[in-house]
């Protein structure tokens, strides 16, 4: 079979206010520096569970354009909420070409019977297991609609993502995913209810073996791993370190604030290569943060959210820190307050979004209860577009507030003192 | 003396050759004097620089080579890179100039002339 496996092209989030915001900071310190096109690591794991006599192409819509007319026998295409609409219209195309469609990915996962009209056949969960049953399924001409991962594949035995498949040219950043799952159950979060809250993770030897596979590809590639969040075992985090001094890489990664509670694994990070740690503090915001855990773990960490940044990059370790803005709590007065603590505490780089309702989130269940989902296109879930009618704040006011937090903390003074913040740091870190 | 610097040419991009680097400085009353800024040691150590915290090869680090797209040197690692150098040599390299150099060779040139007024 001759197989396309299709990532859609991604709705901007950046429209031409925020540009302009982040043009005019450009050459203090490029916001634009932290972003990058991830590729589907998912559609990767399908090739690489795909046996070699099939002919695979992948095809990343960011970059490479489709052919509608060429000779697919299967078309795959995997996706997040806010390529659900391109992912709807790419699938329909084919199938009116009468070329088989099947779909996965998160969207699909949370929203199946949905993805189910636009293709023959739908991937719930992982894809470890159900791929290579629906490939056997194929074989015998018994495919069914839904093919469901019913337990969580075990991460060690995963095979190396088939890299090697991707134009190389296209990405400078590479996302690795070591690790799934993640005990905190934000609110907000539909990761966690696709990949469950158990941590699960590739071994060593495996992950070095990736490691290896995309050094030779892309020598000179930054790595991203894109687990939902790295250091949840800090014992194997720590061991993991251990191995990446040897590779030379710079890397980045996602994870929570307690990374900064644990003085030996912080201090293994630099040497092993981190230069830069995305953080999900949320909210600054004690009735905020209340709302977003179950157990109220982020509301716990807020007082000490400060030493944790000073400590954290005063390694060099630059922290990427996300925040969100439309909580229920939340008014222009909280708002502001947020813009200050950003600034207050030099986040090299601050992230911040809309709350957004993804579908299969908790946040999503809830606002569709309180009849509040303002029912946009998927194409609309950015996290700089409102979705929802926000509680204590106008929408028109939140967005406003959205473009005036990144005027104020990528402001060129602003970028300036974060820079010259740095620039001591680095004179005393070794 | 407040001075104006701009590099009398760019630098050749073979490392191991001996670069004839020649620094226009104009003064405050508008003389300008030209500097042999051509130090093989200095550039080979702010490309040592770069090498160790960039990690990347030093044969990697031609002069037309771009920084952040090809390099995937952000400014995260550019700063790193200024005050590592300006600790070095005692010299102070405003952050707002390098950062919109984007060639590996303009980069090496500025801090060069920067540590040859020092």
């Amino acid at each position: 079979m001759k197989i396309a496996l299709i990532s859609p092209r991604g709705a901007t989030a950046i429209d031409d206010r925020l540009r302009s915001i982040f043009q005019d900071s450009r050459d203090v310190q490029g916001y634009i520096d932290s972003l990058s096109h991830a590729f589907s690591s998912g559609l990767l794991v399908v090739a690489a569970l795909t046996p070699d006599c099939h002919e695979i192409r992948v095809i990343d819509e960011n970059y490479d354009s489709i052919d509608f007319n060429e000779a697919f026998d299967l078309v795959g295409i995997s996706a997040m909420t806010q390529q659900a609409s391109r992912a709807y219209e790419i699938a329909d195309a084919f199938r009116k070409r009468g070329v088989m469609v099947v779909m996965g990915g998160i969207h699909a996962t949370v929203l199946p019977q949905e993805a189910k009209e636009h293709c023959d056949a739908v991937f719930i969960g992982e894809a470890e297991h159900t791929w290579p049953a629906f490939l056997d399924d194929l074989s015998k001409r018994t495919m069914m609609s839904f093919y469901r991962g019913e337990a969580a594949p075990d991460m060690a035995a995963s095979p190396i993502p088939r890299y090697d498949l991707l134009n190389r040219n296209n990405y400078k950043v590479i996302w690795m995913q070591t690790s799934r799952g993640c005990p905190h159950d934000c609110e907000f979060c539909s990761a966690s209810r696709v990949y469950g809250y158990a941590y699960r993770h590739k071994s060593i030897a495996g992950i070095m073996d990736e490691l290896n596979v995309i050094k030779s590809i892309w020598p000179r590639g930054r790595i991203n791993f894109a687990d939902d969040n790295f250091f949840v075992n800090k014992k194997f985090s720590k061991e993991l370190m251990r191995h990446l001094k040897a590779l030379d890489l710079r890397w980045f990664a996602q994870t929570d604030i307690s990374v900064a509670y644990d003085d030996e694994l912080l201090d293994m990070l630099k040497d092993a290569g981190c230069t830069t740690l995305l953080i999900g503090f949320e909210s600054v915001s004690e009735q905020s943060l209340g709302s977003v855990n179950r157990n109220s773990w982020k509301r716990k960490q807020l007082s000490g959210y400060s030493p944790a940044i000073e400590k954290i990059q005063s390694k060099g370790i630059g922290i990427v820190g996300t925040f969100i803005i439309g909580f229920d709590s939340d008014t222009k007065e909280t708002i502001h307050t947020l813009s200050e603590f950003i600034i207050a505490n030099n986040i090299f780089v601050p992230q911040i979004t809309i709350l957004t309702p993804l579908p299969g989130s908790r946040l999503y269940e809830r606002l569709t209860e309180e009849k509040r989902m303002l029912h946009n296109p998927w194409s609309h879930y950015t996290f700089t577009e409102i979705n929802f009618n926000p509680r204590n704040i106008s929408v028109e006011d939140l967005k406003n507030e959205l473009y005036n937090t990144y005027e104020k903390v990528y402001s060129r003074d602003v970028r300036l003192k974060v820079l010259n913040h740095f620039k001591s740091i680095f004179k005393t870190v070794q | 003396m407040n001075v104006n610097i701009h590099a009398g040419r760019r630098a050749v991009p073979d490392t191991g050759a001996v670069l004839r680097h020649i620094v226009n400085i104009t003064t405050t009353s508008g003389v300008i004097m030209k500097i042999d800024a051509t130090n093989n040691q200095v550039v080979s150590e702010i490309k040592k620089t770069i090498s160790v915290i960039a990690r990347i090869a030093l044969e990697d680090l031609a002069d037309d080579v771009r920084i952040r797209e090809e390099l995937g040197i952000d400014s995260l690692m550019s700063i790193e890179i200024i005050a590592k150098i300006e600790k070095r040599y005692g010299i102070n390299i405003n952050e707002e100039e390098i950062m919109k150099i984007s060639r590996v060779g303009e980069f090496v040139e500025h801090i060069a002339s920067k540590i040859a007024m020092a």
